[in-house]
């Protein structure tokens, strides 16, 4: 083996805080060859980004290195001067950020932003880095680079932003690229294609890259050499290709066998949803977020609607929960049009459909406390007696697996598992019919994704509850759905029973979200429960 | 909301210290400054500081710091009336327009825009002008022309709060508009305005004293802040203290009341 490129060994990183000293990095060592793609993996809070930010010398004043050495090329980064530093960053090492949003200056060209990676390295004139930035954007695989260089961040989708960032990045011809959760933002198929070209590029120029991920099958999909951490520390290490995925496959779905008996307690028919476009944009335009969609819930079933982001899969659940009007089509629970009831009978219907959002770190009422959360619903209505709602909610904090001392606890103090079960509490509290679940676990780690899941399914086997599971996640639908409708751009382009849809997709849409699924390079580990 | 200094520093603590005391002269001024406000003694007229009288002594012999100690009841009180009908009216105008939207909206704040463009000093004495001299009514001019200051802010912040996730949450869970409005709105955006109550009294301080200096408040031989430094105008070559020492004691006021809205910040 060559030597290392990048040597990182008994790295110990601390954060000073006023609450005490936190140590994110315990003697963390790694090793990059040139030329090799290593994927660090863990959860939040593991240690991967300050390890990151550790080898491209951006660590937040707070934290210090105490103990251990980076080396790069023969230098020793942890002694390096900042200024000595300014000049090997960008040329030597570049970063990918995680972020494709605010990864860019808002309120600069595209173009520009790229030739400034040039001109700070004196790799290239004015003139000659507008020609050449040109030539750096068709690589990353930005179309009409031309046009593309001469427009803003807002102009460009977030899968060409992030195309731009690696363009960046690379305009320095650096020997190792940090890759800081490059694709997380982004939807499954343009994940892959965003990944595809940095794999290509990097083989390519022979560039090093760290991967930086929280996603196990996209680490599988693309290491040579995969390293976990957990706790600040190195807890398992494996080369491309060694099983290291097989503990946490899944052979059986968690979903309880498929009820044959259900009768129909929600029909969405032909569906549509316009919004008007700004004045001016080539006259009176609208926006079809939602296209003709026609659905049926059965009672106690779950239906899995997928779709990438925009497809109006969550128009479709506001819809359901009467937030907003469908400009044409019709809902029907229980046989009865929702539009045709009285406000008040339309109010007595809220206690039918409930929803748990994607974001539990928002949904939550930060001045309440945790019973009272769980307890509002009961309120809002005037249900029982002051009492009564109070074991009300300890029963329901129970049934969520909650312990009974956080009913007096803010939501701020809890984590993000634990506010999705305080919402999903809450949610359950007026004993729904339907559960509207709007990607209820992509906000959270792999693992707590996988305990909420057993949740879900475990109060559905309980109570008896229809849930509309709406996500991005295939994998997710696959183990909990047992009907599934495909989503693009407003148009329920297919559904059916999930395991024909799985193995028999019919539309040319569903077979590219089917492919794009990270780990499906891997034989290895095909159902990842990311 | 926290209460605890940002960063270490004494700044807040000596703030609150000093509010502390202001607000034990306001409730109890005998405790700080036994003597009597009013008692007149001419052998000791214009006597500078000293450890007899700390504040020295005015053109009829009374003893300024008694006159200051006893001045802070009606300074503060008029400032915190001021601060209270700016408040209330402001939060109640911006709650309505930030959750009525519409028609509402625009109606309000084009009054708050209008409310906004004149010099509040100038709206104050106008304001009194039609409601004739006198502290309570300083006070409540004062707390009008802060009005528009706090509608502004109040409205942003329903604004913000309107779009949030558990708003939709308690939409959802099936509350009625005027539950959400007090439950879930309201004490999500009273962070923001509390500050500006805090600063706002600062500033009622200042223009309540400034209106007395005019002498549209207090009417002799009350004491109050504004009209102390009003009376010491007049002797300001020999008797700099007269002026000074009052005003001195308005500026620290209004000064440790911005440093504490810095640290009531959310």
């Amino acid at each position: 083996m060559t030597a290392p490129l990048l040597r990182v060994s008994g790295l110990a990183v601390r954060y000073r805080s006023r609450s005490g000293d936190v140590d994110a990095l315990h003697s963390a060592g790694i090793e990059i060859a040139p030329g090799q793609t290593v994927a660090v993996v863990g959860e939040s809070g593991s240690g991967k980004s300050t390890l990151a930010h550790a080898v491209l010398g951006l660590l937040p004043d707070a934290a210090r290195i105490v103990a251990g050495r980076i080396d790069f090329d023969g230098m020793d980064l942890t002694r390096l001067h900042e200024r000595a530093f300014t000049t090997l960053r960008g040329r030597e090492i570049a970063l990918v950020p995680q972020d494709p949003g605010t990864g860019l200056n808002p309120v600069q060209r595209i173009g520009d932003q790229v030739a400034e990676v040039l001109r700070l390295h004196d790799l290239a004139g004015a003139r000659d880095a507008a020609v050449r930035t040109v030539g750096l954007l068709e690589e990353a695989g930005v179309p009409e680079p031309a046009l593309r260089a001469r427009q803003y961040p807002h102009e460009l989708s977030g899968g060409l932003r992030q195309r731009a960032l690696i363009a960046m990045a690379l305009a320095g011809r650096p020997r190792l690229v940090v890759a800081d959760e490059p694709t997380s933002a982004l939807d499954v198929t343009v994940q892959q294609h965003v990944l595809d070209r940095l794999e290509t590029l990097t083989r390519a120029s022979g560039t090093a890259v760290l991967l930086i991920t929280h996603d196990l099958a996209v680490a599988a999909d693309r290491a040579d050499h995969i390293v976990v951490l957990s706790g600040g520390r190195v807890v398992e290490a494996h080369d491309r290709g060694e099983v290291l995925c097989a503990p946490a496959r899944r052979t059986v779905p968690r979903r309880p066998p498929a009820r044959s008996d259900g009768d129909v307690h929600v029909r969405a028919e032909a569906l549509v949803k316009e919004y008007p476009l700004p004045r001016g944009y080539e006259g009176d335009q609208v926006l079809r977020a939602v296209d003709d969609v026609t659905f049926e819930l059965r009672r106690g079933e779950t239906f899995g609607l997928v779709g990438e982001s925009g497809s109006g899969k969550s128009t479709i659940a506001r819809i359901l929960l009467g937030l907003t009007p469908p400009t044409s089509g019709r809902v029907l629970v229980d046989g009865r049009d929702v539009a045709a009831l009285s406000s008040r009978d339309r109010r007595q219907l809220r206690r039918t459909v409930q929803v748990v959002h994607q974001n539990p770190y928002a949904s939550l009422n930060p001045r309440m406390d945790v019973a009272r959360i769980v307890q509002e619903p009961l309120a809002s209505f005037g249900i029982g007696t002051r009492a009564e709602r109070r074991a009300r909610a300890a029963e329901l904090l129970d049934l969520v697996r909650l312990p009974a001392v956080l009913a007096r606890r803010r939501p701020h103090e809890l984590s993000g598992g634990q506010r999705q079960r305080v919402a999903i509490a809450r949610a359950l509290a007026l004993r729904p019919l339907l559960l509207v679940c709007d990607e209820p676990v992509s906000a959270l780690d792999a693992s707590v994704q996988t305990q909420l899941v057993d949740l879900l399914v475990d109060l559905q086997a309980q109570l008896d509850v229809t849930y509309l599971f709406i996500t991005h996640d295939l994998a997710l639908v696959r183990d909990l759905a047992h009907r599934v409708g495909v989503l693009e751009r407003g148009r329920l382009v297919e559904q059916g029973p999930v395991d024909r849809l799985f193995a028999d997709p019919g539309h040319a849409y569903t077979r590219r979200l089917l492919a794009a699924v990270p780990g499906s390079r891997t034989p290895s580990a095909p159902t990842l429960p990311t | 909301m926290r209460l605890v200094p940002r960063r270490g520093g004494s700044a807040p603590v000596i703030s609150v210290l000093w509010l502390t005391a202001a607000a034990a002269a306001a409730l109890t001024p005998g405790l700080l400054a036994p003597g009597d406000p009013s008692a007149v003694e001419p052998a000791n007229r214009l006597r500078p500081p000293s450890w007899q009288h700390l504040f020295g002594t005015d053109e009829l012999g009374r003893d300024l710091f008694t006159r200051v100690v006893h001045g802070a009841s009606i300074s503060l009180t008029a400032a915190l009336v001021a601060t209270a009908v700016g408040l209330v009216l402001g939060s109640a105008l911006g709650l309505l327009a930030g959750f009525a939207r519409g028609w509402t909206d625009t109606g309000v704040m084009r009054v708050v825009d209008v409310l906004l463009s004149i010099p509040s000093l100038l709206l104050s004495l106008a304001l009194i002008a039609a409601l004739g001299p006198g502290v309570w009514n300083v006070a409540v001019a004062v707390g009008l022309a802060s009005v528009a200051a706090c509608a502004r802010i109040m409205r942003s912040e329903v604004l913000r709060v309107r779009e949030s996730l558990f708003v939709e949450a308690a939409h959802a869970g099936g509350a009625r508009w005027s539950r959400v409005l007090l439950r879930h709105v309201l004490p999500n955006a009273t962070g923001p305005v509390a500050a500006l109550a805090a600063l706002e009294f600062g500033a009622a301080i200042l223009a309540v004293s400034a209106l007395s200096f005019l002498g549209y408040g207090v009417q002799p031989p009350d004491p109050e802040w504004g009209s102390l430094v009003a009376t010491g105008r007049d002797f300001l070559r020999e008797a700099w203290w007269l002026a000074l020492l009052p005003g001195c004691t308005v500026a620290l006021t209004v000064l440790a009341s911005n440093r504490l809205a810095r640290a009531v910040r959310p």
